[in-house]
């Protein structure tokens, strides 16, 4: 009887000491790496493009196809390295009534979720993909349109995404921005850019490194293009 | 008679896992040949690292080892190391390299290449890529190859069959006679040695052993496993139950080739395994015949199962 009672426990004993060999996981043994972080060199690159693509896109609140239309959609095959669709919607105010886009003053230019505009890099051939929401104050007389601050988005490539934010630029129904900023968080780095009325623009990236960006191409350099 | 059917029973298990095993590495070259090096490795990784751990278990299921009366048994083993969730997919990254060593037409172009998808144990319905990375920008995404077999294990099954007796020596034998297949034939050995200590410290209140296993796994070709096992096991025996413990320092390695399709070239590289160490839990049951149960942790957990005729 004593014999038997020392056997159970010795049992229950290794049952236990089983259980808790149990509860050991084993470690992770396949490779999970990360993503090196982008360089400043990168962030610059990046910002280019999204200049570049903010150049071709910013002029079309103000170039409606149909007037007498309240919500316009813009189609891109390629044109510009652009595929996709955004859609604008005219207003009388950020809180007003639809209104004709040759009569509003107000816009919203956005693209739907999950149905990004592609913008394709010229040269290395790679994709980007632009969600966008940018809200404008329209001024039909001067043919001008104001970005607000709170407008921007995202362009994705891969597992890389930065965000913009865009404020006070100024942009008429063709040509370049004329004014205001743009600032872009790529990793941990920041780039800011100003508009100003030509294609050659200046970037800074973390507050001390300058580039030059020609919006024609995206292109960005250490000194001034010539 | 009853034993007999049980023999009989285990073998007809044993084939069809060892014939299991056979088709499966036949179709791991199948896959592994559509990707190059680095991609292979972060892929198999699993197995290189979970195979050795699955060779190195249960090795013994007593440290009793008689010192002056003839002992011998026959049975098979099943071992399986259980991998983290993690383990069913991998993720290498190559930083600051030349692109055109993944896609041809981007030969100069400095950037990062990324390596993702399940490896070998994760998802068989979806496929890998290899994703080429310019200035942040992705610039190629080429599709790879899904997993082999959707699970968490890393199985193995081996015949075993020791003989001793003499000065607390035992003789263990693991062997799988060779399989022919479309890659070659498939075989397996291992041999080892133990020793009971209380043949020097018969006043110990338990049984100590001592033992060695060197072991070699080949699939054609393409894969070859080596494990080797220095462990120090610890006993105490009931009527009928045995309750057992070990330490082990082990090692293992894994060479792979075979050649990319992409580029013709010969593919070949060798990886040790992560698991050095080990620590044994076990119980064997003792009733016309001996079967155990174990559990071994180091850096990875590893059940097994034994089921050995003899005395």
């Amino acid at each position: 009887m004593k014999t038997d009672s020392r056997r159970i426990l010795s049992a229950l004993t290794v049952l236990a000491l089983l259980g808790l060999v149990a509860g050991c996981e084993s470690d992770a043994v396949a490779p999970q790496d990360q993503l090196p972080p982008l360089m400043a060199q990168d962030a610059a690159y990046q910002t280019g493009l999204v200049a570049a693509a903010i150049t071709q896109i910013g002029p079309r609140l103000m170039q409606s196809t149909n007037p007498a239309k309240q919500v316009v959609d813009i189609t891109w095959a390629g044109e510009h390295s652009l595929t996709g669709t955004v859609h604008i919607d005219y207003r009388t105010g950020p809180d007003g009534a639809p209104a004709a886009s040759s009569e509003a003053t107000w816009a919203r230019l956005y693209t739907d979720a999950g149905e990004p505009v592609v913008y394709t890099v010229p040269d290395l051939g790679g994709q980007t993909m632009f969600d966008l929401d940018i809200m404008a104050n329209l001024d039909q007389g001067a043919d001008q349109a104001t970005i607000l601050s709170g407008s921007g988005g995202t362009m994705a490539s891969g597992d890389n995404v930065v965000t913009f934010a865009l404020a006070g630029i100024v942009v008429g129904s063709g040509g370049y921005p004329l004014d205001g900023g743009m600032t872009i968080t790529a990793g941990e780095h920041t780039a800011e850019v100003m508009f100003n009325g030509t294609n050659i623009v200046t970037m800074i990236v973390d507050s001390s490194a300058t580039y030059f960006i020609d919006l024609d191409t995206g292109e960005v350099t250490t000194g001034v293009p010539v | 008679m009853r034993s007999s059917y049980t023999a009989v029973l285990a073998v007809a298990v044993l084939s069809v896992l060892v014939a299991g095993s056979a088709a499966s590495a036949d179709e791991l070259e199948d896959l592994l040949v559509q990707v190059g090096r680095d991609y292979a490795v972060g892929y198999s990784s699993p197995l290189i690292h979970g195979f050795g751990p699955s060779q190195n278990a249960n090795l013994f299921h007593t440290a009793a080892i008689p010192r002056t009366r003839f002992t011998f048994g026959v049975g098979v083993k099943f071992m399986g190391t259980y991998l983290a969730a993690e383990d069913q997919s991998f993720r290498t990254v190559r930083s600051n390299i030349d692109l055109g060593d993944y896609d041809p037409s981007f030969a100069g172009q400095n950037g990062t290449v990324v390596m993702a998808g399940p490896t070998l144990f994760g998802d068989t319905e979806t496929d890998g890529a290899v994703i080429g990375y310019a200035n942040g920008i992705e610039v190629f995404r080429e599709s790879t190859i899904p997993g082999l077999v959707d699970t968490r294990w890393v199985p193995m099954v081996t015949p075993e069959a020791y003989v001793g007796g003499l000065a607390g020596l035992k003789l263990i034998v693991r062997y799988m006679p060779s399989i022919g297949t479309d890659i070659g034939d498939v075989k397996y050995w291992g041999i080892g040695g133990q020793w009971n200590l209380n043949a020097v410290a018969p006043t110990l209140p338990v049984d100590v052993m001592i033992g060695y296993m060197t072991q070699k796994f080949e699939a054609g070709s393409i894969v070859e496993a080596d494990a080797t096992s220095l462990h120090l096991g610890v006993s105490k025996s009931l009527p009928a139950l045995t309750f057992y413990g070990g330490f082990a320092k082990e090692s293992s390695s894994m060479d792979v080739t075979y050649v990319y399709e992409g580029t013709g070239t010969d593919v070949s590289f060798a990886v040790d395994g992560r698991q050095e160490t080990r620590f044994t839990l076990g119980l064997t049951l003792d009733i016309l015949m001996k079967l155990n149960v174990e559990m071994g942790h180091g850096d990875l957990t590893t059940y097994s199962a034994g089921l050995l005729f003899g005395y």
